[in-house]
């Protein structure tokens, strides 16, 4: 079944079959913008719990760090029923679109953008606020000099989310509704070719969904080395 | 430094290792549980420690569909079946496509399934030794209760007819499911499927398909039992219940023994034997849902066919 | 001016700073010496505003942002060493220009102006020490805290710290090392502990 998954696989690539293209730059585009989203507001989250203390803050990191490991088929049932006709959103009439999708997958990365980018800011050098401090910059420059320091493990944080929502399957499939060429993504698309008995076709699909994983993973190492270089 | 990372590497190799023949173990210890309402990702390994299992008298696997397994019936014959025989049965519910698929692969012993054209099919190719009718129902167009397209109470083909040409929100299971195959066959008698953007797939059981019709306001066609099962919680209505092409047979085949030494054909026969017999017919024909009644039985008061 | 009195530093138990009476006036070169564990970093700490929780008197006159430390083992952001020199620069929004001329001016004085657009990363420990002293020197601050800044530098490095501090003729200087300091650096020294 794997070899013949892999044949598949090929075969779906060099023919290009538009639902399979569909659904890879469905999954890609809608997880980047909600991970793009988290990011904006979970690493100025992580900072604030690292920097200030304020009541509740203890609470909030225990929450983020059980955020992240909520099943997406209990985000998606949240989602829905906010989002249902039923539910206090209905009338914005998202379900079943994209933008649902987005929502869910943004709930599904903050907590793990919180948390990761909160650890790289606790582990961040002392030294390198108080030099900061030292020479004169304001809260602007030293935050912005903070989120240089901590650079990589910032990126891996984004990168984690971004894996998990990419790769995710109940908030796509509850308040996507898997519909071809609306909400259909690489792991519905995966999910109903084996409801369908077409299992070589699944797996096709699951390995595309892993080779866009892998060359994003190598695009971030090259990143990276190519930082790495740049110094010596 | 040199040294103090050959040790942390050493550490963890044989953590890697212990860990992964700890898996090893425990999936090897694992079968499918005894009514696996599967989703359509976790189909169990056919091969393994079942395969010694099987071969004793003891065990069979049925597969059948999604909507079979949530109407409730098989909680209701199996335990009979198992306790008659000394036997377990291990249901596994998927889509028809797949259930289909398990059959041919023989990793199965016998199907219920109902999807008669996909049947025939499958028995024509060889796959199956004997193919009894069960029961039945029926099938439903739902929709919503303002009926936009006013079709409530009309006949089916009209009915299909009019949401095709007003371009009324219709949903398709568009999963090759049994549900599907027959919507597909319906739209054939109204001269085609729709071709516009109010037809809709959703790629999805039969359940999730309802939730969504009734959230999107839009047609669908269902099995009686996944409606009477769900229509409390719905806002949608019936639109055409009567008609001979919404007739839903259900039927049993056993699973050709050729396909694997694994098959349990003997205890597969019976269990299709049992189907047809007077005990679970009458069961069959009395279970209730809701204080509805489901199912008809096709084979009361009759003997057995070959 | 500053002016220490009674000052004690404790972390838990133990007493990690005591120091009964500092003074350094305007553009006066002072040492701070001392043992390891004496002290002298935590000193130092207190006045750059470090170390909010102290027990006696730390009175500075000149403003905050008009004191820079340097630390015993200083951190260099990220970048080139031109762009470390010009950190504190920018943040007086110093035009762009001027900031390079002046952190190049000051990378000259320490002997270290060829490293200018190197990565930090590469430096060799007296290297890095250099430019992150002349980092805090081209801000021309009123209260200059260094942290054992000649470890690490040979004869030549530190002449180079020499003759930059000579060119601060306004600064007050507090120099802290583990042992006396050479010639030309302060006027004169304090011991701790200081009891």
């Amino acid at each position: 079944m794997i070899r013949d998954g892999i044949s598949e696989a090929l075969q779906l690539l060099l023919q290009r079959d538009s639902s399979v293209i569909d659904a890879a730059i469905r999954s890609l585009w809608v997880s980047a913008l909600a991970v793009s989203l988290a990011s904006l507001i979970g690493i100025e989250l992580g900072l604030l719990l690292s920097r200030k203390t304020f009541p509740g803050r203890r609470s909030m990191i225990v929450l983020s760090r059980v955020g992240m490991s909520v099943p997406t088929v209990l985000i998606g049932l949240l989602c829905f029923g906010m989002l249902s006709r039923r539910g206090p959103f209905g009338s914005l009439e998202l379900l079943y679109t994209t933008w649902a999708i987005v929502i869910g997958e943004f709930f599904l990365a903050l907590p793990i953008v919180t948390t990761l980018s909160h650890g790289a800011f606790q582990r961040l050098d002392p030294r390198v606020v108080e030099t900061a401090r030292t020479l004169g910059a304001g809260p602007v420059q030293r935050t912005i000099t903070c989120l240089r320091e901590t650079r990589l493990a910032l990126g891996l944080a984004v990168l984690t989310a971004f894996s998990r929502c990419f790769t995710e399957l109940g908030i796509a499939m509850m308040v996507g509704g898997n519909m071809p060429g609306r909400t259909r993504t690489l792991t519905t698309a995966t999910a109903l070719e084996t409801s369908r008995g077409e299992f070589a076709r699944g797996v096709a699909m699951s390995l595309i969904l892993l080779l866009i994983a892998l060359l994003l993973a190598l695009a971030i190492a090259m990143f990276d080395r190519s930082e790495r270089e740049k110094s010596s | 430094m040199a040294a103090h990372f050959a040790n942390v590497s050493r550490l963890t190799i044989v953590t890697a290792l212990l860990f992964l023949s700890a898996l090893l173990f425990l999936s090897a210890g694992c079968g499918p549980d005894p009514d696996a309402s599967s989703t359509p990702q976790e189909l169990p390994a056919a091969g393994g420690e079942t395969a010694a299992d099987s071969t004793s008298s003891s065990v069979i696997r049925l597969a059948s569909t999604t909507s079979t397994r949530d109407s409730g019936l098989f909680e209701v014959l199996l335990p009979v079946f198992e306790k008659s025989h000394n036997c377990r049965v291990y249901l596994i519910a998927v889509g028809t496509g797949s259930a289909l698929r398990l059959g041919e692969a023989g990793d199965v012993d016998v199907l219920v399934i109902h999807a008669p054209s996909a049947a025939e099919a499958f028995m024509k190719a060889g796959h199956g030794i004997r193919h009894e009718a069960v029961m039945h129902n029926s099938f439903l167009i739902v929709g919503p209760a303002a009926d936009p397209a006013d079709v409530v109470g009309s006949e089916l083909t009209p009915c299909l007819k009019k949401i095709k040409d007003q371009g009324h929100k219709f949903l398709s299971r568009g999963d090759d499911s049994g549900t599907h195959m027959r919507e597909l066959a319906l739209w054939e008698l109204a001269g085609g499927k729709p071709d516009g953007k109010e037809y809709l797939e959703t790629g999805q059981g039969m359940g999730p398909t309802l939730v969504m019709a009734d959230e999107m306001q839009a047609y669908t066609l269902v099995d009686q039992g996944t409606w009477l099962k769900q229509k409390e919680k719905l806002e949608l209505v019936p639109i055409v219940t009567e008609g001979p092409d919404l007739l839903n047979p259900y039927s049993a085949i056993v699973i050709n023994p050729k396909k694997s030494k694994a098959i349990n054909s003997k205890l597969a026969a019976a269990f299709v034997d049992f189907l047809i017999s007077d005990e679970a017919q009458k069961l069959i024909d009395g279970y209730k849902v809701n204080g509805q009644k489901l199912f008809h039985a096709d084979r009361l008061n009759a003997e057995i066919v070959e | 001016m500053i002016q220490i009195t009674n000052l004690t530093v404790t972390k838990g138990e133990h007493t990690i700073c005591r120091a009964s009476a500092v003074t350094a006036m305007r553009g006066e070169r002072l040492g701070i010496v001392g043992p390891n564990g004496s002290g002298k970093s935590t000193l130092l700490r207190v006045m750059a505003g470090f170390e909010p929780d102290f027990a006696g008197d730390c009175r500075i006159t000149s403003p905050r942002n008009e004191t820079v430390f340097v630390h015993q083992s200083p951190f260099l952001f990220r970048g080139t060493v031109l762009s470390n020199v010009e950190y504190g620069l920018a943040a007086r929004s110093v035009s762009r220009s001027d900031r390079r001329t002046l952190a190049l001016d000051w990378l000259k004085r320490f002997g270290i102006a060829a490293l200018a657009d190197r990565q930090v990363n590469g430096l060799s420990g007296g290297e890095a020490r250099r430019v992150a002293v002349a980092r805090a020197c081209v801000l021309k601050p009123q209260l200059l805290l260094l942290d054992e800044p000649l470890a690490e530098l040979d004869a030549a490095g530190i002449d180079c710290v020499r003759q930059a501090l000579a060119a601060l003729p306004d600064s007050t200087i507090l120099i802290a090392s583990p042992t006396p300091l050479p010639s030309g650096f302060v006027e004169k020294s304090v011991e701790l502990p200081l009891d």
